[in-house]
């Protein structure tokens, strides 16, 4: 039955297309002999009609079970994938033709040939795609037919803009591409970060809905580490005065040699009788080893992790046992937020990332069907948490990478954020520790990108989203590099105009981030109830530009220690815990 | 398609079921071939032909295109983009932001336009089409989302598209013309129904390009700030201003971050500055005297929009604050008032073209004040309106409202628009006002060679209306201002008038010359003293003169 649909929808194609060139002739006829236009230009005239009669035509037969959405968006990427089709037959031609020595009418049928098959992919998937199924079609070889063409046309490219331009003009349109790549980087991620404020309904769907009755078991791990009684105290003990009636505590003391830890939380146990269980690793110690530990020992339908120094809102599970019902999903991400904007210049910033990510990003990430979970405050239901075989105790980023699994084996997930609801912690404590987590963090998820579970992802545009956002901090790297360069070109070397003017291309969407920083503070402000002033206003704005830099920094330094393949947990775990501040607080950072 | 289905014709419908057989069957055909046709797209093409059409129809020769030197300023900056490698035929000094004539440019490469064309400023003109075209569907859809049918939306277009002064002003290349569709698409966008995020960076993006165009647009930003204000909602309203302002600003940058990598910002010995022309354009300028002086120049501007069609500028003067009342037409009604405003200001310039970014608005408001009047429940609270007059299918109420709302319509269509624009529209697209410049160009190739007997280029005084033309026959014309003005232009004179062979005189030079404009043409004027009439054609303002400048004998000035 489908094979049949599919048959008959590429007939239909092909007739469609013939019709539209039949008339074609008679208007390439009547525009050069009696409106008196060129060949050329009357060409291109006629050409942009068969495009939009191509598009009625199959928008009335060929795809008319789809709801292929609104009309003029449908003929808006029409055009623009019949024009991309149109550029890339003709490369195709010119390749063959002049640098393969390809005859030309062979050449032409084979760039016919594959412009044919362009537009009825473009159409099939894109232009007639169907909003509500359109995740559905995928397409496994096509990951190996563009990984063919991109190798193919790059070569191809580069060899004409070098035949065309020179030595000197290839190296310009090189720093364009890159300028090009990084300016979309940065503007999707802006455009990402910005997933609440798209438009009202969003806005509204990030929030937790009521709650309602009761109907999942909790259980609560607490990997605690060099953590003194008077963190630890508060942190279990807005856990053991939660409003919901089901769950347990499973404490995790990593550190045999931990005396304090360890009397601190089994003091915790002895005052919380029944409800607290104390569990100890011995041997390598790291986050995600102590959540492997307790994984065997949780009996309750959901395993949820906090920090040992993080704070839950009282009405927290219960709000989370309602998303797991309203929603569906299997894995339920809810909001983390820092809490000291005050302390320091940086810590401001670090706030509202915090912000941004738990209360915009995320909800895009779960939408699309690849997401990178937080460390703290997530909520994992127990058999897909088992079905996809639990942690892995190598990773610098276990929640990211875990996350990224989940995707893979199809689990929903969802995020709710609400201020009220939101689990509160404080950032690193100075500036050289804030950049160690970045670091590892960063490291963590070019090592989830190596590590390649993400490749099974089942559809293309998945995939590139996997790629995209466990690649982002060579982006950062890369982004770090560019301000310096483009103002060296501009001002060092005599560049064309054009090109000087590209290199700043990139400003735009870091002024706009800072814009977008600037409102999100002040909805910051107001959902906490903290008083924004101009002295936060001038601290975001002269701060960000350093703040960047710190993230570049750390990334550079992650993407050098990913290639020499240095692991900070094992280096950290031998170094000892003279030095607190150091890496070895692992598990006091809170991981995205 | 569901637009189709929600539009159709409640009078059509029963009979629908009425009919049998094959007259049933055409009547069902119908119906349904109706209800296709009035969706949207079908709409808007139908719009775009007729518009089309209209301003088509002899576009490249009427207006004379000794109009305005600068139509042919700005095609010869377009072809010195794609011929020269720069951004004006002469030395740039930032006189207009470059976005107008780079797009223009990209339509002529895209089209190999110049090679279609003789006259250069046809390629304008054609661009200018293609310009009024986008203003037309994008000009609809806005209509649409201000509120209007269907009906008015079309009405809207349609003054936008046969106005004889839109006609008119629509056809010459002004930069203002091409700023339209983007200014358009910024208002529609703003005006997104459900509030989305992209749609106002659109607009941001689509208003920094129409100030990148024309940069006196800018005047219509409070307007477009309101219209924002209406296209967002109060939870997201503050991100949409800050990320709009961004990018509009972003864009718009562009310009001042051109002239500092260039380093022309700041004046400086050896090149021009932005600095200047912006003081320049906004104080230095020659005054064009209040519209409220009779004998002023803006008093002789606006006169020649009222010969061409007092009614549509006229009616929106008159509907701007009454269609205020509703609150879908304030923010354009306020970009009309502005506009107005400043026109009235005392002592300011009032350029030309300045009507053209009047005329969307102005339509928008007729068309939108009477559609308001026409749907208004303004009667219904009183019950005894609300009745069905009987056997009818209006209630007294509608009669009352949409019986004047259809005499304004009837009057404004029978009376004023078919007697009055008919015969303008009729001439615009029938007439032939090129025939003199032709005629130039045929005498000059057959009776001027290009080199002189040394081999050396043969020296043209010339208003940029044939500077291209004349320099693709392989002259050596110079824009007569230049000669004047642009030191690297007066390097190529260096005897002065001495070192011109021709001096091609048109009326709007004339005009200039008799003046007390602050214009120099010292060297134009001197090289016409010494040169005798070789021709001249046309008549009145399409007059045209050309002089050959006798040398007096080297041996005078000579080292003898």
């Amino acid at each position: 039955m489908m094979r049949k649909l599919m048959s008959s929808r590429q007939t239909s194609f092909a007739v469609v297309g013939l019709a539209v060139m039949v008339v074609g002739f008679p208007v390439l006829y009547l525009l050069v002999e009696v409106a008196g236009l060129n060949p050329s230009s009357a060409k291109l005239v006629e050409l942009g009609v068969s495009i939009q009669l191509n598009y009625i035509g199959n928008r009335t037969f060929t795809w008319r079970d789809r709801e292929s959405g609104s009309w003029l968006g449908g003929l808006v990427r029409a055009n623009l994938s019949r024009a991309g089709s149109a550029i890339l037959s003709w490369a195709v031609f010119v390749a063959l033709n002049n640098h393969f020595g390809v005859g030309y009418l062979f050449a032409s049928a084979i760039s016919v040939i594959s412009a044919m098959g362009i537009n009825y992919a473009a159409s099939h998937y894109w232009v007639f795609r169907d909003p509500k199924t359109a995740r559905r079609f995928s397409v496994p070889d096509l990951a190996m037919l563009t990984r063919l063409a991109r190798i193919g046309g790059g070569i191809a490219a580069t060899i004409m803009i070098w035949r065309l331009l020179g030595t000197t003009g290839l190296i310009y349109a090189g720093v364009l591409v890159f300028v090009a790549v990084m300016f979309f980087v940065a503007i999707s991620s802006l455009w990402l970060s910005l997933y609440a404020w798209h438009s009202p309904e969003h806005m509204e769907s990030v929030g937790f809905d009521t709650p309602q009755e009761p109907q999942n078991s909790f259980s609560i791990v607490i990997p605690v580490r060099d953590e003194a009684i008077n963190v630890l105290r508060p942190t279990v003990q807005a856990l053991v005065n939660q409003s919901h009636p089901d769950f347990e505590i499973i404490l995790v003391v990593s550190g045999e040699d931990d005396e304090d830890t360890r009397l601190a939380a089994e003091s915790l146990r002895d005052d919380n009788p029944g409800s607290i269980q104390v569990v100890y690793v011995t041997g390598r110690k790291n986050k995600p080893l102590a959540l492997i530990a307790a994984t065997p020992l949780c009996t309750k339908d959901v395993f949820s992790i906090f920090d040992a120094e993080s704070i839950a809102a009282p009405d927290l599970l219960i709000h989370v046992d309602t998303k797991f019902v309203t929603s569906g999903a299997d894995v339920v991400q809810a909001g983390v937020q820092l809490m000291n904007h005050d302390d320091s210049w940086y810590s401001l910033l670090n706030c509202l990332e915090y912000y941004r990510w738990f209360k915009s990003r995320l909800h895009w990430h779960a939408n699309e069907g690849f997401i990178t979970l937080g460390g703290n405050t997530v909520f994992i239901k127990r058999e897909a948490l088992q079905a996809v075989g639990g942690y892995d105790g190598n990773m610098l980023a276990e929640d990211a990478e875990i996350g990224g699994r989940l995707s893979v084996a199809g689990y929903k997930v969802a995020v709710a954020y609400d201020p009220k609801l939101s689990t509160r912690e404080e950032t690193p404590e100075s500036v050289p520790s804030l950049v160690r987590q970045r670091r590892r963090w960063m490291q963590g998820f070019f090592q989830a990108y190596s590590k390649g579970d993400w490749r099974q992802l089942p559809t293309l545009r998945q995939r590139m989203l996997a790629r995209y956002t466990l690649l982002m901090p060579a982006f950062q790297a890369a982004s770090g590099l560019l301000i310096p360069v483009s103002f060296g070109a501009v001002f060092l070397v005599k560049v064309p105009t054009l090109l000087a003017l590209a290199t700043f291309l990139p400003i735009i969407p870091s002024l706009a981030t800072m814009a977008a920083d600037l409102v999100a503070m002040r909805e910051f402000g107001r959902d906490f109830d903290l008083k924004i002033t101009l002295k936060h206003r001038l601290q975001l704005v002269l701060g960000t530009m350093v703040y960047q830099s710190l993230l570049s920094a750390a990334a550079v330094s992650a993407a050098y220690r990913h290639l020499r393949g240095i692991n900070v947990w094992d280096k950290t775990a031998h170094s000892g815990s003279h030095h607190k501040s150091e890496d070895t607080l692992t598990t006091s950072e809170e991981s995205v | 398609m569901s637009n189709a289905k929600t539009d159709a014709s409640p009078a059509s419908q029963p009979t629908s079921t009425d009919w049998a057989g094959l007259g049933g069957t055409f009547i069902r055909f119908w119906q349904r071939f109706a209800r296709r046709m009035w969706s949207d797209p079908v709409i808007i093409v139908g719009l775009l032909l007729v518009a089309g059409l209209v301003h088509g129809l002899q576009m490249t020769v009427t207006p004379s295109l000794l109009t305005t030197d600068d139509e042919g300023t700005y095609v010869a900056q377009a072809w010195a983009i794609l011929y020269k490698g720069a951004l004006a035929h002469y030395t740039y000094w930032m006189d207009h932001p470059p976005g107008g004539w780079i797009q223009m440019a990209g339509w002529a490469w895209l089209t190999h336009a110049f090679d279609r064309y003789d006259s250069a400023i046809a390629v304008g003109r054609e661009f200018m089409l293609v310009a009024t075209l986008a203003s037309v569907a994008l000009l609809y859809l806005l209509a649409k989302r201000l509120g209007m049918n269907k009906f008015f939306s079309i009405g809207a277009v349609a003054l936008f598209a046969l106005s004889p002064l839109a006609v008119y002003t629509h056809r010459l290349t002004f930069l203002d013309n091409i700023a339209i569709p983007w200014v358009l698409a910024a208002f529609l966008l703003a005006a997104s129904p459900r509030n989305r995020l992209a749609a106002v960076i659109g607009s941001a993006v689509c208003f920094g390009v129409a100030v990148l165009t024309k940069e006196t647009i800018l005047v219509v930003l409070p307007a477009l700030l309101w219209q924002l204000r209406q296209g967002t909602h109060p939870r997201t309203r503050r991100m949409s201003y800050f990320l709009w302002s961004v990018f509009a600003g972003c864009v718009g940058f562009i310009y001042i971050l051109m002239a500092i990598v260039k380093n022309e910002l700041l004046p400086g010995p050896g090149h021009v500055d932005l600095l200047y022309a912006i003081r320049w354009q906004l104080f230095d300028r020659a005054s064009s005297g209040s519209f409220f002086d009779p004998t002023s120049a803006a008093s002789v501007i606006v006169h020649s929009w009222v010969r061409l069609d007092p009614w549509l500028i006229g009616l929106a003067v008159a509907l701007a604050l009454p269609a205020m009342l509703r609150r879908q037409l304030r923010p354009v009604a306020l970009a009309f008032v502005i506009q107005i405003a400043v026109m009235l200001r005392p002592g300011g310039y009032l350029p030309q073209p300045y009507v053209i970014a009047l005329i969307p608005f102005a339509a928008l408001i007729v068309a939108g004040a009477v559609g308001a009047l026409w749907n208004s429940g303004l009667l219904n609270r009183f019950h005894l309106l609300r009745n069905q007059i009987p056997r009818t299918g209006f209630s007294y109420a509608q009669v009352l409202v949409q019986a004047p709302a259809l005499a304004i319509v009837a009057v404004f269509g029978l009376v004023i628009a078919v007697p009055q624009w008919s015969p303008r529209l009729h001439d615009l697209m029938t007439d032939d006002r090129n025939v003199s410049v032709r005629q130039t160009m045929e005498w000059v190739e057959t009776h001027i060679p290009t080199k002189k007997g040394d081999a050396s280029p043969v020296h043209i005084l010339v208003s940029d209306a044939m500077w291209v033309d004349l320099k693709r026959l392989g002259y050596a014309p110079d824009w007569y201002f230049k000669v004047d003005l642009d030191p690297a232009v007066k390097a190529n004179y260096p005897q002065g008038w001495q070192d011109v062979d021709y001096v091609i005189f048109t009326n709007e030079m004339n005009e200039i010359a008799k003046s007390d404009s602050k214009a120099d043409m010292t060297t134009t004027l001197a090289s016409r003293k010494h040169g005798t009439l070789v021709a001249k054609f046309g008549s009145l303002s399409e007059t045209i003169w050309i002089y050959q400048v006798h040398k007096p004998l080297r041996t005078s000035s000579g080292t003898g």
